[in-house]
């Protein structure tokens, strides 16, 4: 058993290995590291990791990634999970470094650029998104990311541009067991550009890992980002994610976030909506069985007047899982005119698995309108009894009123590729032989 | 067909059954009739295998199966077919996904091949027909936002589409105007040969000037008290039921 010293420490030491083999680091990782090293990780004290039981990361000394030998094997692991009739750049990382055999990145015109290595003189992101400004109960993810990032994408969409779809896929194979990938993402669309884009995490075998990703946007006005991530880590994999998006002047910012992967998977989503006629959407789907422990922790910071946001949330708990929300709404004084709306739905499979859902909201304006809601139930027993009553069998039964509570996320999905994926990861994943309640 | 001897079930610890007998041969209607609280919906209810009943007592075989052993979805298998009194509404999920999965598990049970997209969309046109039901009910979710009648319409739908050979409709005439009282039973009547068999629960003869029954069956306190032809209806119709209780 590692304690938090311990753990600690690793990441130093990984520090110091990186320090070693890079001459010019920028001087925001010396920073950030030594700001970890006092902060050390959160613990259950701090109330918004109350939930969080950190000891399947904290327990390994986790190393810095090698970057994979491609051979045939291994190609033939990476293949299936691209998309194969994609228009637009799909950027591959494997075990967390940039693969350009796997990737295309279209002869992109001159208002879309794309650049895949953080270069080490390129990691302070403080020019657009200040430091103080990430969430504050991330800090010790946020600052290790900050230290010991080695990859990432660099997106900048020109003014006016319409951009094809960029896919951000990011496989860890089974020869990374043990090691940690940390990569950085930075989107900037320019007004009036739009950008569909998604982050896909997936694993080729069963191995123990730990993700720590972070991904900012910046939105000018009247721009408009379509974001999704697809995480479908090992089971047995730690994921802990940022997403943090500033919004000006009528931009739209729409989420989604499915979890179907990790041991411990966790996912900090924040918007900050800064100019007026800002909108917000951010829906997230996430199916656990076995003891997988997934969260959700959302933030929307209302800090203009006339913005909206909506939040829609289904969990699906099966076997021994467990899972997290909590969706803070912060309404600014000057927000006038917000509409913000949060739900929070969760099925629970089993007597075992287990929700808690904490909806925070707080407003500072008067004229507003804020909704949040939360619900947890089971599977309604007069339904599976109709459904069997045509000669539909239990299971099936139940696996399709389940799929029916997933689609209302699944169903926002607007690319017909990553929508027949994710059903493919609902389906195979709620079909597998562990045992379901009942 | 369906041989029920000294049946006697319960809900809640409540004894609701108290031995029915009942037999019902290839192609005949029976129609059973009785008060609120007879037992009538127990009875539809335990035939087509809800767990929420507790069978306290004596046994049902169908076709030589002991029914009573089976779950729900091997009766409807072998072709048993409720029409339920309060059809649920299930958000998400298709009319039509959902008669299709239901269509063509029966099939595998039956040993025939599961039937294509194309085959199921020729079968849904030409049974829409029998039951005169609005296209597009079949593409919303199961019964969300249907009124009553669409409802009603939507069980004998799904009724022409899996062809039962035995088929309880539990008050399927409750809460029905006329038109849609008349639209349900020519849907019985066309489906209606003579090897399937219907069981008809209603409160009211009513219905039965529409689906003319081959034995009417009076059911009181969980127990068939009066055995008769057609005409008993009518006759409960003048006299309620109270000279029989």
């Amino acid at each position: 058993m590692n304690g938090q010293t311990q753990a600690v420490k690793n990441y130093l030491t990984a520090f110091e290995i990186i320090e070693k083999q890079n001459k010019n680091l920028h001087p925001e990782r010396e920073k950030a590291i030594q700001a970890f090293a006092e902060a050390g990780f959160p613990d259950k004290k701090n109330e918004a990791w109350r939930f969080t039981d950190l000891s399947r990361l904290l327990d390994v000394d986790f190393i810095p990634g090698r970057p994979a030998e491609l051979n045939r094997e291994i190609k033939a692991e990476i293949e299936p999970y691209l998309f194969t009739q994609w228009k637009g750049a799909q950027l591959v990382f494997v075990d967390g470094f940039f693969s350009e055999t796997f990737s295309r990145i279209p002869v992109s015109p001159e208002a879309v650029q794309i650049s895949t290595q953080l270069s080490e003189t390129n990691t302070n992101h403080t020019e657009t998104i200040p430091q103080e400004d990430l969430p504050k109960a991330e800090n010790a993810f946020t600052l290790l990311n900050t230290a010991l990032t080695r990859t990432g994408v660099s997106i900048r969409i020109k003014k006016n541009t319409n951009a094809l779809p960029i896919h951000i896929l990011s496989i860890q194979t089974n020869r990374a067991e043990f090691s940690f990938s940390m990569p950085k993402n930075r989107i900037h669309l320019e007004s009036g550009s739009s950008l569909q884009m998604i982050e896909t995490f997936v694993a080729t075998g069963e191995t123990v890992y730990f993700t720590n990703a972070i991904t900012t946007i910046q939105l000018d006005e009247n721009s408009r980002c379509d974001y999704y991530k697809m995480q479908n880590e090992s089971r047995k994999a730690n994921h802990i994610s940022g997403l943090k998006a500033v919004q000006e002047r009528n931009s739209v910012f729409r989420a989604h976030t499915l979890d179907f992967g990790g041991g411990l998977a966790r996912n900090n989503l924040k918007a900050v909506l800064n100019g007026e006629g800002a909108e917000t959407v951010l829906n997230g789907l996430y199916l656990g069985r076995g003891n997988q422990h997934i969260e959700n922790h959302t933030v929307i910071e209302h800090a203009a007047a006339h913005c909206n946001s909506s939040e829609l949330f289904q969990g699906i708990l099966a076997d021994s899982s467990r899972g997290v929300f909590s969706g803070m709404i912060h309404v600014h004084r000057d927000a006038q005119k917000t509409d913000a709306r949060q739900s929070n739905n969760c099925l629970l499979l089993s007597e075992e698995a287990k929700i808690d859902s904490k909806p925070q909201l707080e407003i500072y304006a008067d004229d507003v309108q804020c909704s949040h809601g939360a619900t947890v139930g089971q599977l309604n027993e007069e339904e599976i009894f109709y459904l069997r009553s045509r000669g539909i069998g239990k299971e099936t039964a139940r696996h399709i009123l389940t799929y029916a509570f997933a689609e209302k996320i699944i169903e926002h999905i607007d690319i017909p590729e990553l929508k027949e994926r994710a059903e493919t990861f609902f389906r195979n994943k709620l079909g597998e032989k562990l045992h379901l309640n009942k | 067909m369906l041989e029920i001897k000294n049946l006697q079930a319960s809900i809640d610890g409540k004894q609701i059954l108290n031995g029915i007998n009942l037999s019902v041969g290839p192609g005949e209607i029976h129609a059973i009739m009785g008060p609120n609280g007879s037992g009538k919906s127990t009875l539809s209810n335990v035939l087509a295998g809800r767990e929420e009943y507790v069978v306290t007592g004596g046994e049902v075989c169908y076709n030589g199966e002991n029914l009573l052993e089976l779950p729900a979805e091997d009766r409807a298998r072998r072709g048993i077919f409720l029409a339920f009194q309060y059809p649920v509404e299930i958000p998400g999920v298709s009319n039509t996904y959902f008669l299709k999965t239901a269509l063509n598990e029966k099939r595998k049970f039956n040993g025939q091949e599961e039937m294509d997209a194309a085959d199921f969309l020729a079968l849904v046109k030409q049974k829409m027909k029998v039951v005169d039901i609005d296209k597009s009910l079949l593409s919303r979710p199961i019964n969300e936002g249907f009124s009553g009648g669409e409802k009603k319409k939507n069980e004998i739908f799904q009724m022409a589409v899996l062809e039962p050979s035995l088929a309880i409709l539990d008050e399927t005439d409750s809460g029905l105007d006329i038109d849609a009282l008349r639209v349900v039973a020519n849907g019985v009547n066309s489906l209606h040969n003579n090897e399937n068999s219907f069981l008809v629960i209603t409160h009211y003869q009513r219905l039965l000037d529409y689906i003319v029954p081959d034995f009417v069956h009076v059911l009181s306190k969980g127990k068939i008290v009066k055995t008769g032809g057609k005409e008993l209806a009518l006759e409960l119709e003048e006299k309620g039921y109270d000279w029989l209780t």
